[in-house]
């Protein structure tokens, strides 16, 4: 397959129309330069009305705001959305619509043929001299690339985008019979950015308590036993709980089966450990991860579809403990991670509604107020993930569990734990803050949440 | 009365600050201004007509429950009395 | 619930979550936590925070009680506190806070004269526990710190054992490595087993340790459970349990560490 050198050669070879729709990983997440260089060579050639079908939007994209503006983009696809992109939608810059899916929803509408991809632009750490490719071989290593797999089977062109040709693979990611083209550019991101932000254990001390009394709900309802299968985030309550759930593992000498999701360096220290058998990754959020794929054979890496899928029986399904954040948690149980209070898009589901859709034990943590805004409310202002799928929440001020549960309230009933009603949760916190000004939501419509069946659970508004 | 000041820009705290003026006048900038806004303005209010005093009062909140609020407007206050 | 913890006066956001790291004391702190131009400051916050507090476990440590601690008194006798923590703590300093309140007094014996009249100040009514405050005590003294608290040994033993004589908590001197949480627990460890009742705590962080050292473990638990048990059994004064030799004392250990596990439970 020939090596092309640069979009202007590319673009010669291909048929660009208006209204395509071009698509893209997020594996590079915010040293990405990959999105930014297509659309606005794109723009450049005066194609109008893309709709843009990116994983993860982040504040490094802030230079297609103005192509939102211009009308080049009218439409975007993703699974989260953050910064000035994000601001600009809220703003309402599209003038089509924004659509945000899960990680599992996302792979589920292309191998369904709902989302239909016109090209799909990979961007890849290395490719070999028969065209296959992977995301760690080369000189930018972005982690196994598995968000990006469907897209490279079921888009009608695939073009890889690397700065790395070599001659043999460690292991394929993506075969080179679903390859079109091979763009090869001197640079396809900043290796510093990519790694999302250090990924430090909290020290603050509200947070150390939720997180220990996240161990507890695990030991007292039974989940704390070998076999044990984890997935936790990668911000600092989320790491606070594989800490103190390493040393409870330790100290009982439990051998869970697998942990899975985004992997951290902390995480393979536990499979080292002999923590647990096997890691599932579906991206790594530093190097250390990504070094232990190389040395470790049951650390395996999965794509979105084999992760979080609905229809092509997802790992989620076989997790067992799930930590989840939440930016409001309403009397129903149901979350969002979408917008802030104030219906600013700030987010997205990522792989929360999938994780909590499978796991047998889905548990938000989260404090009860942030610098006087409830997390608990009465009702969400934008549904991410329903509340039949979310089992507990744990605050610094109580324990809630799902009245759905009732095996888990009957298990938590000698618990040493404060467990109280959602509703005496959220009676607190409006205890504690005052009295709140209602404000008046008066925007357009400006999309819908998708969910990972594609049902729409919820309408987007701009602000 | 002289100018004068209390409390913080640190998370959960207001920094109120306090000058002499003819019109009572409520300055204020908060990370919650939407929702806590009156709140807020209630609170300094409350203080003012308690203490019977016309001034200029400017709050800079980072999140401070009411009680919070109170005691830097008061403790701001006494100081612009006193010194 | 083994810790008492210190909370800095002027600070909202610590205040408004001191609550929620099970600590057996929660002290407010008008004193060392709080600089001399912020004093007024602390005093008006914490009254206003006390107004509609439930909080089962405050006290307040005051200012001197002969210049500003009398005056700190009047003002929150009235609210729902538990009581004073009593910095310089002497027998003149404790007549003095006397005249002012009834409510529940935590002396810190921190000056030479203190650790010799620790027992007389011990014995004001109202005094709950004391509290041993090594690093004023060592700076009066021109002593540095040590690690191993060599320094230190007569003033805690001496605590031990009179606050073991009146019955009320004693509480050992903070362990001031805030970052250092290995060094927290042989601290501790330490504490628990010369007998300290608790341990005081300067940072939140600082609490689940102290709980998990002075909390019976479960082979502790069960260990009692067995004494107990065999004694119900037995009509002899002493047999064995485990090879162990158990009299009558070691039965009523027995019974306060079962009565321990139970308020840990429970609270």
């Amino acid at each position: 397959m020939k090596t092309i050198k640069s979009y202007d050669e590319l673009f010669n070879l291909l048929d660009l129309q208006n209204s395509i729709t071009v698509s893209f990983h997020h594996h590079l997440r915010n040293g990405d330069y990959v999105l930014n260089n297509t659309m606005l060579k794109l723009a450049e050639l005066n194609i109008r009305d893309i709709t843009l079908a990116a994983s993860g939007v982040f504040p490094c994209h802030k230079p297609i705001v103005p192509l939102l503006n211009n009308g080049t983009i009218s439409s975007i696809y993703c699974n989260y959305l953050n910064g000035p992109v994000a601001k600009a939608v809220s703003n309402g810059a599209l003038e089509g619509k924004l659509v945000m899916q899960t990680h599992g929803g996302r792979p589920r509408s292309i191998e369904a043929g709902e989302l239909v991809i016109d090209y799909a632009f990979i961007a890849v750490s290395a490719v070999d001299k028969l065209g296959n490719a992977n995301g760690v071989d080369g000189k930018t290593v972005l982690g196994p690339i598995g968000y990006s797999i469907s897209d490279s089977i079921y888009a009608k062109t695939t073009i890889l985008v690397t700065d790395s040709i070599i001659d043999e693979l460690s292991f394929k990611e993506i075969d080179s019979k679903n390859v079109d083209y091979i763009l090869l550019l001197d640079e396809i991101g900043n290796q510093n950015l990519i790694q999302s932000g250090t990924t430090t254990i909290t020290k603050n001390p509200v947070s150390l308590k939720i997180a220990r009394d996240t161990i507890k709900v695990i030991e007292d309802t039974g989940y704390l036993k070998n076999g044990l299968s984890f997935q936790t985030g990668a911000g600092g309550t989320s790491l606070a709980v594989a800490k103190y759930l390493k040393q409870k593992m330790l100290d009982g000498s439990i051998k869970g089966s697998f942990a899975s999701g985004g992997i951290t360096g902390y995480i393979v220290e536990m499979l080292e450990m002999g923590l647990f058998e096997e890691l599932f990754d579906v991206q790594c959020f530093d190097l250390d991860a990504v070094a232990s794929i190389k040395r470790n054979k049951n650390h395996h890496i999965m794509t979105a579809s084999e992760y979080a899928n609905p229809d092509a029986n997802p790992i989620v399904d076989k997790l067992d403990i799930m930590i989840l954040g939440a930016a409001e948690i309403d009397l129903d149980f149901n979350v969002n991670v979408t917008t802030d209070s104030y219906g600013n898009i700030m987010g997205g589901s990522g792989g929360h509604s999938d994780t909590a859709a499978g796991s047998k034990l889905a548990i938000v943590v989260t404090n009860l107020v942030k610098a006087r805004t409830p997390i608990v409310v009465d009702k969400v202002l934008t549904k991410t993930t329903p509340g039949s799928s979310i089992d507990i929440l744990v605050t610094e001020y109580g324990v809630a569990v799902n009245p759905l549960r009732e095996d888990l309230i009957l298990k938590l009933s000698n618990s040493e734990l404060n467990i109280m009603t959602i509703q005496e949760l959220r009676d607190i916190a409006k205890g504690l803050v005052g009295q709140e000004s209602t404000s008046n939501r008066d925007g357009k419509l400006i999309g819908y949440v998708e969910y990972r069946d594609g049902s729409i659970i919820d309408k987007l508004y701009s602000i | 009365m002289e100018l004068s000041q209390a409390g913080t820009i640190e998370s959960n705290d207001c920094l109120v600050m306090i000058s002499p003026s003819e019109k009572l006048v409520i300055e204020i900038e908060s990370i919650v201004f939407e929702k806590f806004g009156n709140a807020i303005e209630q609170v300094v209010r409350d203080v003012l007509n308690e203490q019977k005093t016309i001034c200029k009062v400017k709050v800079v909140d980072k999140g401070a429950y009411d009680y919070t609020v109170r005691a830097r407007v008061i403790t701001a206050l006494r100081r612009a009395k006193n010194e | 619930m083994s810790s008492y913890l210190f909370i800095p006066g002027n600070n909202p956001g610590m205040i408004q979550s001191a609550h929620v790291f099970e600590a057996k004391g929660i002290i407010f702190d008008l004193e060392d936590a709080v600089s001399v131009n912020d004093k007024d400051s602390a005093r008006d916050l914490l009254f206003e925070f006390l107004k509609d507090s439930k909080l089962p476990n405050v006290y307040i440590r005051i200012n001197d009680i002969f210049v500003d601690g009398k005056d700190e008194i009047s003002r929150f006798d009235k609210f729902n506190i538990r009581g004073y923590m009593i910095p310089k703590a002497s027998v003149d300093v404790m007549n003095e806070v006397r005249k002012y309140t009834d409510k529940e007094l935590l002396p810190i014996i921190e000056t030479p004269e203190a650790v010799l009249t620790m027992k007389e100040v011990g014995e004001f009514s109202n005094v709950v526990g004391m509290l041993l405050g090594g690093e004023d005590l060592t700076a009066n003294m021109d002593i540095v710190r040590t690690e191993s608290d060599v320094e230190l040994k007569y003033a805690r033993h001496k605590l031990v054992m009179v606050c073991a004589y009146l019955d009320i908590d004693s509480i050992d001197t903070p362990y001031t490595d805030t970052l250092n949480e290995d060094g927290l627990e042989k601290a501790a460890t330490e504490s628990k087993e010369i007998g300290m009742r608790a341990r005081s705590s300067i940072h939140p962080n600082q609490v689940p340790i102290i709980n998990d050292v002075f909390r019976p473990s479960d082979s502790e638990i069960e260990f009692a459970q067995k004494i107990i048990k065999a004694s119900e059994l037995n009509d002899t004064g002493v047999f064995s349990v485990d090879g162990k030799m158990v009299d009558l004392p070691i039965i009523i250990r027995a019974k306060n560490i079962l009565k321990k596990a139970e308020f840990y439970e429970n609270n």
